[in-house]
């Protein structure tokens, strides 16, 4: 088990003991498997800051994104926004708390549908809440969304498809802040992006944050940019929470945290360092595994992390770690 | 920018336009039948019976000398009514299960699919003949046969479109924004899964056209003296030596019809494409 931090009032989202399982297979004489994506999470999104969570793919960060805005319900767990556990709103409260959570999507070539033109796209938010405009009212919000997110007002009566996967994305932007939200889940924003865009997307999420004081959940595999854009680093391995460095600057202590990491490429010849390999391989992640879900690969691992689940465990700082054996 | 108008740009195209204007004109006799027929389509003529086509009868009379022409174009209004109600009905209810059964899922998803696979797996005319046998012959139960007979192509149809729009990063997108189901389904799923389910719709008027005319040669459809063209053909089989004019004619206006039908569909898919149009622009 986690240890569940306590609830500040300067956390925006607080997310606790969060399980979500998925099963697949079962029929004639075969069992169904279970699989958890995300395992006993716990975690706190404190407001006005950028929370990264980094990992490889298949760590259950998407999951983790759905799971926090209730696009996906928890097996178990909580998650609570602004106080207020959102497995116990009931479908119109949730429509209105939806206002305030919103999310960027990974792939802006399908995240707006191919038969709505810009400004039907961005309109729609308000037209899904129950709330009326006047033609000049629509006018006016979609002119203040298209420039905010620095798109042309030429560009709103395109179709998404007459424009660039930067465009799409800055129209994903644009959407997901039309409600004018506090919270915005950016589920890799720029994986699908040349990057020489993303590094203009990062930019526009940056100064947005600025402008209008939103809070982050950074979900991300590129640890360069985790880095550089995130106050608090997440890491996460198959589903759990490794290890929550409390900034950028922070030295990772998990052997896990410190291998990924590590594994950055460095552009200075100068600086670089001889990086730590990685032995075996990640377990299915159908597997039950009692003990530590790194066990198999860490140099360090003893007979007790195969045996016992580390809890995640405060150094100070808020800098938590689930390991036995913490590097020095 | 120009406005998607899928319909223009179908007519526009060669086949679609030559199509387009063939069933304009069979569309013209069905509704204006009494102002376009030279004669009225049941007023007997015994000693004029089996007539070759001459200037009085163009297409020549049949086995009571009734004019074959002018029952054709009675005929055009038995065909179309049913094969275009039917097929509407078929579209309207396979679109609601298909769509109901795939975004909703769990019992109701199997049900369906159970329903509809089986009833896939026999031909539409003997689907029709079964329902027919049961509810007994007339023009409202060739109806109600064609439109089940149908319905499990487009269910399946629509469900296979949903199963897969249904995961789009769109619909989870407008989930976060606090829509519910009804706005996801009929403002982005139907929507995008209509253009094969229409076509599809427009293909099949054109078998149920053959469907009901199968029927009416076996003389399960439109009783005498109403006209349509498959009992006409069945009638005309007695006198195909004799006179051939009499199954040739309404077999023409059949093949014509669907022939015309099948073009437009075609053409149809091609301007529906939502790429190919702003790719012109």
């Amino acid at each position: 088990m986690g240890i569940a931090p306590a609830t500040k009032d300067d956390d925006l989202v607080t997310i606790t003991g969060l399980t979500r399982e998925f099963s697949s297979g079962g029929g004639f004489l075969r069992p169904r498997r279970t699989m958890r994506a995300v395992n006993d999470v716990s975690l706190d999104v404190p407001r006005g800051k950028v929370t990264g969570v980094v990992g490889e793919s298949g760590c259950g960060k998407s999951t983790l994104a759905r799971l926090v805005l209730r696009l996906l319900e928890a097996t178990t767990g909580t998650v609570e926004f602004d106080g207020k556990d959102l497995a116990a709103q009931s479908q119109g409260e949730m429509r209105k708390l939806r206002r305030q959570m919103q999310m960027v999507f990974q792939d802006p070539y399908s995240a707006i549908d191919p038969r709505y033109t810009i400004r039907r796209a961005l309109l729609e938010p308000f037209q899904v809440q129950g709330e009326a405009q006047t033609a000049a009212e629509a006018k006016a919000t979609v002119d203040e969304l298209i420039s905010m997110v620095g798109l042309s007002p030429r560009m709103m009566e395109s179709f998404p498809h007459q424009l660039s996967g930067g465009q799409k994305q800055r129209v994903g932007i644009a959407r997901a802040l039309a409600l004018r939200p506090t919270f915005l889940v950016l589920d890799e924003p720029t994986a699908s992006l040349d990057v020489s865009i993303q590094a203009q997307i990062i930019d526009l999420l940056e100064s947005l944050k600025e402008e209008l004081g939103l809070t982050y959940l950074f979900i991300s595999h590129d640890l360069s940019l985790v880095r550089y854009f995130c106050d608090r680093v997440v890491v996460m391995y198959l589903g759990r929470v490794m290890e929550i460095l409390p900034g950028a600057e922070a030295r990772p202590r998990h052997h896990y945290a410190h291998a990924l990491l590590d594994s950055n490429f460095e552009p200075d010849p100068a600086r670089r360092k001889v990086v730590t390999m990685l032995g075996g391989e990640i377990p299915s992640p159908f597997a039950t595994i009692p003990g530590c879900a790194f066990a198999a690969r860490c140099p360090a691992a003893s007979e007790l992390c195969k045996r016992e689940r580390p809890p995640l465990a405060d150094l100070g700082n808020g800098h938590m770690i689930a390991c036995h054996h913490p590097m020095d | 920018m120009a406005a998607f108008d899928p319909i223009k740009t179908a007519i526009r195209s060669p086949r679609g336009g030559v199509s387009a204007a063939v069933l304009l004109l069979v569309m013209a006799c069905a509704l204006f039948a009494p102002l376009i027929a030279p004669y009225a389509y049941d007023i007997q003529n015994l000693p004029g019976s089996n007539a070759d086509p001459s200037v009085a009868h163009w297409m020549g009379t049949d086995e009571f000398g009734r004019d074959l022409m002018s029952r054709i174009i009675y005929g055009a209004r038995t065909s179309l009514t049913v094969a275009v109600t039917a097929i509407s009905i078929s579209v309207v209810a396979g679109l609601t299960l298909g769509a109901m059964a795939a975004y909703f899922g769990g019992w109701f998803d199997r049900a369906v699919t159970a329903v509809v696979d089986l009833t896939w797996s026999f031909p539409e005319i003997l689907i029709a003949l079964i329902l027919i046998a049961i509810i007994g012959p007339g023009v409202g139960s060739v109806m109600v046969a064609i439109s089940i007979a149908y319905l499990a192509q487009f269910t399946r149809l629509t469900r296979a479109q949903i199963m897969a729009l249904k995961n789009e990063t769109y619909v989870e997108a407008t989930t976060n924004l606090g829509a519910g189901h009804f706005h996801i389904i009929f403002r982005h799923l139907l929507p995008n899964a209509l253009t094969p389910v229409i076509v599809a719709g427009m293909l099949a008027t054109g078998d149920a056209i053959i469907l009901e005319a199968t029927l009416g040669f076996f003389g399960l459809g439109a009783q005498p003296p109403t006209p349509s063209w498959g009992a006409m053909m069945s009638s005309g089989t007695a006198q195909i030596f004799i006179a051939p004019w009499i199954i040739i004619f309404p077999g023409l206006a059949i093949a014509i019809t669907v022939i015309s039908i099948n073009l437009f569909g075609d053409a149809l898919i091609e301007s529906l494409d939502i790429h190919n149009h702003l790719r012109s622009v």
